[in-house]
């Protein structure tokens, strides 16, 4: 399990871009002070998890500290210091936004927003939250192909494709704007507040969804199309025929068929029945869908993540054995 | 100016492990990782063939470029080393080799404890696996004499100047041609 500190990092950064965009819609939704004060609790949601994100990573290396202050050193031509250069940059816009959501006096997470001084500054600073939060988006949408753009290397042929970036993009939309919605209708069930607010919102959340869901059921088949073409060196094309029997009949073989179901099919069915819930003005049975689609979205994504970013043979495990094309 | 590659003479190898024994005696690579590895190919086939895989400290390193805190850097020589104080271990050069050189021991002695997941391959036989510096911070680096190379039985590793060891091997390519052409 090697790779599951890559899998919970990239897809909970993910998730925290994602998170950050469904917030700034709710925030645009928001009409009074009631609704701003019953989203409030959503923007937890986009710091929490790119926490997790960060932890995951830091724990994989071999000395934490020191990568989370040299990282970014190789700016010019490392991916992975591309990555957490945005990375870095996607966080601190996110982090000014969060902060002027939590310590807002008037709709402010209560004990926070009583800080003297701060919760002043973060009012008189809230003009500037939405535009924050764009550019925090922009940069999270900046930060998601750089992500991608780590594993599209020639020493990985596997996920040297274009789908990487498609599947990366779909957990960012798919499970982070999700992610906020489930937060909100789990608030919802507990205290029935802005009901209106929070419908509006289960729909852009279920659009956005759908929309993804369908970009999912095109990416899976065109990613084992990818690996079955050539690829541009007989290695490539060698590690990416490898990559795709560790998929189709593989060590994550079960785990490929599994996401389908967790991560595709069951989500499906949520997605088909919310919006008969939403129609009938059944909110908190809207609510338990939402929950449970992110619950299954969230198995699904860290599954579809673990077979894409575990099955890639690397270049260096293939390129022996491709001597034997050579002639002698 | 001298550049320093290795080449391998694949009709020479004969899977003795002489190479991988020396460079782990030399420079005390610990169990579990070794800085070279031979590959078999079409085992138990015609034609079976053996190749010494490792570092081949590349023009243009893959690794050096995928590195994020520059810890990889290249020798006037073309020895391609790394710096184990700024390795963090993330693993990305290994992903960015072509060769799988770049190794990351995980069950290391307490002794060596310092280097557990740091990246270690092969440095030309000019730094151990416990590196040390000079009192300017600047790796101390022995002559580039392989032992790979030195301890071949069959001189099938070749390693050094480019220059001397192209012409070695071209001309070993052009007897073993006329050997073929006159049947020999």
């Amino acid at each position: 399990m090697s790779h599951l500190p890559h899998v919970l990092f990239t897809v909970f950064t993910q998730i925290s871009v994602g998170a950050l965009l469904s917030m700034l819609i709710a925030d645009f939704l928001a009409k009074d002070d009631k609704e701003l004060n019953f989203i409030e609790t959503g923007a937890w949601v986009s710091p929490v998890v790119l926490a997790i994100g960060g932890i995951a990573m830091l724990s994989h290396e071999a000395r934490p500290m020191l990568a989370a202050t040299s990282i970014t050193k190789n700016f010019p031509t490392s991916p992975l210091s591309l990555e957490a250069g945005i990375m870095t940059g996607f966080g601190i816009l996110m982090a000014v936004y969060f902060l002027l959501w939590i310590l807002h006096p008037d709709y402010g997470t209560p004990g926070i927003r009583r800080i003297p001084g701060l919760n002043a500054l973060a009012k008189w600073l809230t003009p500037l939250r939405k535009p924050v939060g764009i550019i925090g988006v922009v940069a999270g949408f900046i930060f998601v192909p750089a992500s991608a753009a780590v594993y599209m290397i020639p020493g990985l042929p596997g996920t040297s494709l274009i789908t990487t970036p498609i599947f990366f993009y779909v957990t960012t939309l798919l499970a982070g704007v999700t992610a906020v919605a489930a937060v909100l209708s789990v608030k919802y069930m507990i205290k029935k507040e802005s009901e209106e607010l929070l419908t509006r919102l289960l729909w852009v959340s279920w659009g956005i969804s759908l929309i993804m869901i369908i970009v999912l059921i095109l990416a899976i088949p065109a990613n084992i199309s990818s690996l079955k073409a050539p690829a541009e060196t007989v290695a490539a094309s060698m590690a990416r025929a490898k990559t795709l029997e560790e998929i189709i009949a593989g060590e994550w073989t079960s785990l490929f068929w599994a996401r389908l179901m967790v991560g595709v099919i069951l989500p499906i069915i949520c997605l088909a029945v919310l919006p008969f819930a939403l129609r009938k003005k059944e909110i908190t049975k809207a609510s338990g869908i939402t929950v449970l689609l992110f619950v299954l979205l969230l198995i699904g994504e860290i599954s579809g993540r673990m077979v894409l970013l575990a099955s890639s043979v690397p270049l260096g495990e293939v390129a022996p054995y491709v001597l034997s094309y050579m002639p002698v | 100016m001298v550049i320093y590659k290795f080449l391998q003479d694949v009709e020479r190898c004969i899977d003795c492990g002489g190479c991988f024994a020396a460079c782990k005696d030399y420079n005390g690579v610990p169990e579990g990782i070794s800085r070279i590895r031979v590959v078999k190919v079409g085992e138990g086939k015609p034609g079976e063939r053996f190749v010494a895989i490792g570092c081949m400290h590349c023009t243009n390193p893959p690794c050096l470029r995928a590195c994020p805190v520059k810890a990889i850097f290249k020798t006037a020589e073309g020895i391609v080393l790394n710096d184990k104080d700024k390795c963090i271990g993330c693993g990305y050069c290994g992903w960015a080799c072509p060769f799988g050189a770049p190794k990351y021991p995980h069950e290391v002695p307490e002794e060596l404890r310092e280097y557990r997941g740091i990246m270690d391959k092969c440095t030309f036989c000019t730094v151990p696996f416990k590196q040390e510096k000079d009192a300017a911070g600047n790796l101390i680096l022995r002559e580039p004499k392989p032992r790979c190379v030195s301890f071949c039985a069959t001189k099938a590793r070749l390693g050094g100047d480019v220059t001397e060891i192209t012409k070695i091997y071209t001309a070993r390519r052009a007897g073993r041609l006329v050997r073929t052409q006159v049947g020999v």
